[in-house]
């Protein structure tokens, strides 16, 4: 029997006995990593081509064209033996993990997390301030507290009064910017999202698909769950409560936010829940498969049987 | 300071191993000076090796010259103490996890017996190529196929010896950790020669160590 294997400084025919052949690489920390690249990509390498007029035994499924999938007898060589030590490996590992990650980087569908949650962050900062806002104003007013009033406020005419006034004044234009970025990052991820996931931002609306693209990890991850985990994704500490302590298992989770569950009496929360997890389902394939538009039929079936569940007098 | 183990050391209450980078901290660890040479303090709370070690684990199969496969070695708080016993050694540390990784990079650059690998540990075979013959395989990963991961790794590479650090809370939430424990030492005893397992608490919650021998 042939063997065939590739080690990280070269490829390597042997059989029972001995090495036959080999094809070492450059010993260069940049072509090596490139080499490596290929290979986890699923490539196959010009040193790998070489040998395929042996026929050799492989056990990569990588390497199928290149000789028979089956038990490769284990290799004992190491990189020393020719000349490529550990620092070689290590500078050429480098290299690659760096390449590897800049490509990570460079996933728009890694970075909507971020989005999402600084959307989030600056909600709640917004609120915790208009509230703190209202109530340093109420020592000035009997009546209203809006960004206008504030900004239009008059303290005093004694120099710290001023400085209260500018201070006050500070908060409320802060709250303004507050706003706008937060017009600005909503747009950013409504159209990512018109972009990215076409179909399942149709059907659940670009803010719920951000955050069930952020959560599932991008949105092929998402189009491999089946309906019944979208439908309680982002609903995990109550299901985990729910399994550990038997209280009543969650109905939703991110989908809650959607019109037609939020606005559905609660015995129908549940049915409706799991229709719109069906089509998001359905879409997400859609999106991260075949890149067909399908939203305006899914859409239509989706009310029709909406219009079902909700007239229906069954719970 | 007393040698507790090859490359281990230990002063009252806390173990510590000689730093191969003076001068340098790798996670805010103390560093001490005794008889000229420098030491770092090993965090059983941020480590669980060196939990494993302060709970009493007889056998730690690290020397000066191990060849480690580290599965789920994030920023490498943990890997950075192998790297200073194993120092003729090497570490090849897996990390899925972009983030953890790049401060991994960052050592791997100072540490000259490091090696960073960027992939899945669910798929060996992505850096089988890079791995050379190891004599320890090491895992704290805490996912719900930890002990698969652990069982293909091991078939993988055969080495002499794997440690694992199993999170019963990882693998199944509603049932009692104990139960888990039994039944992940029941499949991993299938395969291999179940050494020690050693609770890890109070440093981890729900988590033991578990060496196994080929």
């Amino acid at each position: 029997m042939t063997y065939l294997k590739t080690k990280w400084f070269g490829v390597f025919l042997y059989d029972e006995k001995k090495i036959k052949d080999k094809k070492l690489f450059p010993k260069e920390p940049d072509e090596i990593a490139e080499k490596i690249y290929l290979m986890q990509k699923g490539g196959v390498l010009e040193e790998e081509e070489y040998f395929k007029k042996h026929k050799p035994v492989v056990d990569d499924e990588r390497l199928s064209s290149i000789g028979k999938i089956g038990k490769v007898k284990k290799l004992y060589v190491m990189g020393k033996e020719f000349g490529y030590d550990n620092d070689l490996l290590r500078k050429a590992c480098i290299k690659l993990a760096m390449r590897k990650i800049r490509e990570e980087q460079e996933k728009r569908e890694r970075r909507i997390t971020e989005a999402v949650e600084t959307l989030d962050d600056i909600i709640k900062v917004t609120n915790i301030l208009l509230e703190r806002m209202r109530n340093w104003y109420d020592y000035f007013s009997f009546e209203g507290g809006d960004i206008e009033d504030v900004l239009a406020i008059k303290v005093g005419d004694k120099k710290l009064d001023k400085i209260e006034e500018e201070n006050i004044k500070n908060l409320a234009k802060l709250i303004v910017s507050l706003q706008k970025a937060r017009k600005d990052i909503e747009n950013y991820i409504k159209k990512t999202m018109e972009e990215m996931a076409p179909n399942v931002s149709n059907i659940a609306g670009a803010m719920i698909s951000a955050r069930l693209i952020a959560r599932a990890g991008g949105i092929d991850k998402l189009a491999m769950f089946p309906a019944g985990t979208i439908q309680l994704l982002g609903a995990e500490r109550a299901l985990f409560r729910h399994l550990k302590d038997g209280t009543p298992p969650p109905k939703h989770g991110i989908i809650f936010q959607h019109e037609m569950i939020k606005k559905a009496p609660k015995e129908k929360r549940g049915k409706i829940a799991r229709l719109l997890a069906t089509k998001i389902s359905i879409a997400a394939k859609a999106d991260a498969f075949t890149k067909n538009f399908i939203a305006n039929e899914l859409k239509k079936e989706m009310m029709e049987k909406y219009e079902e569940i909700i007239k229906s007098k069954e719970k | 300071m007393k040698k507790i183990a090859e490359g281990i050391f230990k002063e009252g209450k806390r173990i510590f191993t000689e730093n191969l980078t003076p001068g340098k901290k790798v996670y805010n660890e103390k560093l001490v000076r005794y008889k000229g040479k420098e030491y770092r303090s090993w965090n059983p709370y941020r480590s669980k090796m060196a939990a494993a070690i302060l709970n009493g684990i007889k056998e730690i199969p690290i020397g000066k010259k191990s060849r480690i496969l580290y599965l789920g070695v994030a920023n490498g708080t943990t890997a950075s103490h192998f790297s200073d016993i194993a120092t003729e050694g090497i570490i090849y540390g897996v990390e899925i996890a972009f983030k953890p990784m790049k401060k991994f990079i960052k050592l791997c650059e100072e540490r000259k017996n490091m090696v960073p690998i960027f992939a899945d540990a669910n798929k060996p075979e992505l850096y089988e190529a890079m791995v050379e013959e190891v004599d320890l395989l090491y895992q704290d990963i805490a996912q719900k196929n930890q002990v698969e991961i652990f069982l293909k790794n091991m078939e993988k590479f055969q080495p002499d010896k794997g440690i694992i650090m199993v999170k019963a809370r990882s693998i199944n939430i509603a049932m009692e950790p104990k139960k888990i424990f039994e039944r992940v030492r029941k499949e991993i005893g299938r395969k291999y020669e179940i050494k020690e397992a050693i609770k890890l608490s109070p440093y981890a919650r729900d988590h033991i160590a578990i060496s196994v021998e080929i």
